[in-house]
């Protein structure tokens, strides 16, 4: 990015989580940018989901989990990278990480592991209108048709 | 390894494209990727009783206005990124317009700007841009100002007259 010296990546663990890593660390191989990736833990606002003691089970899996695609980012972004588990609602949290710690650039899956069948998750989409920086939306790429006979004939 | 082959970047000549410009070109720097303006042209309703002149002049003038800006992007485009940059225009819905020429053409990436230009609207995504987003085939970087940037420069403007 122009001018970009901290990229925050929002990963939930799903396939464009995957393709959003990659993205990110390349970035900030570029811009010898720093890269945080980040996972929220989802808690849901009413306070029936899991309590803090739940979290701190949670988290102990969670932490193995990301150490696992922080040394992907790493090995990508050939420096080392920060990672971040916290519990909450993980748009708000992505957007107050990332202006909390002034990320240059957000960059994250268009639809998570709770998305269904839509092209973008509600959570990409209210990052992408909360956020304070730009933002970087992966999804993997519906390529152009192809020039065919078939459509020569029609 | 990115394979970014060709960047989109919807330009509508106001100020937040103008951004999303300059992302654009520098993401066609790192990859590699050609870089394509896309300008679409939405046509004013024409009301007769209202011109002396005919529709399909109005609409002329109106093609030669949008051409004759979108050279001068493409010119700055070209500028910052050193080397050959295209540009294209489409008539019709922006949001529809931009999501049909991915389909078509396949960029790896389209650049947008967001809508908002002042205050809070900065922080609010523009319906086109935000449809876009929901509809495109490729992934989409939603460039906007940075806060960090816009509160040095407040402090700077407030400086002056201290």
């Amino acid at each position: 990015m122009v001018a970009c010296d901290r990229i925050c990546c929002a990963i939930d663990f799903s396939e464009a989580s995957l393709l959003a890593l990659v993205e990110a660390a390349e970035l900030a191989r570029w811009l010898g940018a720093e890269l945080t990736i980040l996972h929220v833990h989802a808690v849901p606002e009413d306070g029936v989901g899991p309590r803090p003691s739940a979290f701190a089970v949670a988290s102990v899996d969670l932490h193995r989990d990301i150490a696992v695609w922080r040394a992907e980012a790493e090995r990508r972004a050939g420096a080392p990278v920060h990672a971040e588990v916290v519990p909450g609602d993980p748009a708000e949290e992505i957007v107050r990480y990332a202006r909390e710690r002034r990320a240059g650039l957000l960059v994250l899956g268009a639809r998570g592991r709770s998305a269904g069948g839509r092209r973008l998750g509600s959570v990409a989409a209210r990052v992408a209108r909360e956020a304070a920086c730009p933002v970087l939306v992966i999804r993997p790429r519906v390529p152009a048709p192809e020039w065919t006979e078939a459509l020569h004939a029609a | 390894m990115s394979e970014w082959k060709k960047i989109g970047c919807a330009v509508d000549f106001a100020d937040p494209a103008r951004v999303a410009l300059e992302e654009a070109v520098e993401q066609a720097r790192r990859t590699g990727a050609e870089l394509v303006l896309v300008h679409v042209h939405v046509p004013p309703p024409t009301n007769v009783a209202d011109v002396i002149i005919s529709p399909a002049e109005i609409t002329r003038m109106a093609v030669d206005e949008t051409e004759r800006m979108l050279a001068g992007w493409r010119a700055d485009a070209e500028r910052l990124l050193g080397r050959a940059v295209s540009a294209t225009v489409l008539i019709g819905d922006p949001a529809g317009e931009v999501v049909r020429w991915a389909h078509d053409h396949g960029p790896d990436l389209l650049v947008l700007g967001t809508h908002g230009r002042t205050g809070i609207r900065r922080f609010i995504l523009g319906s086109v841009a935000e449809r876009v987003l929901r509809e495109a085939p490729c992934p989409v970087l939603v460039a906007r100002a940075r806060r960090l940037d816009e509160a040095r420069e407040a402090a700077e403007e407030a400086a002056q007259y201290t």
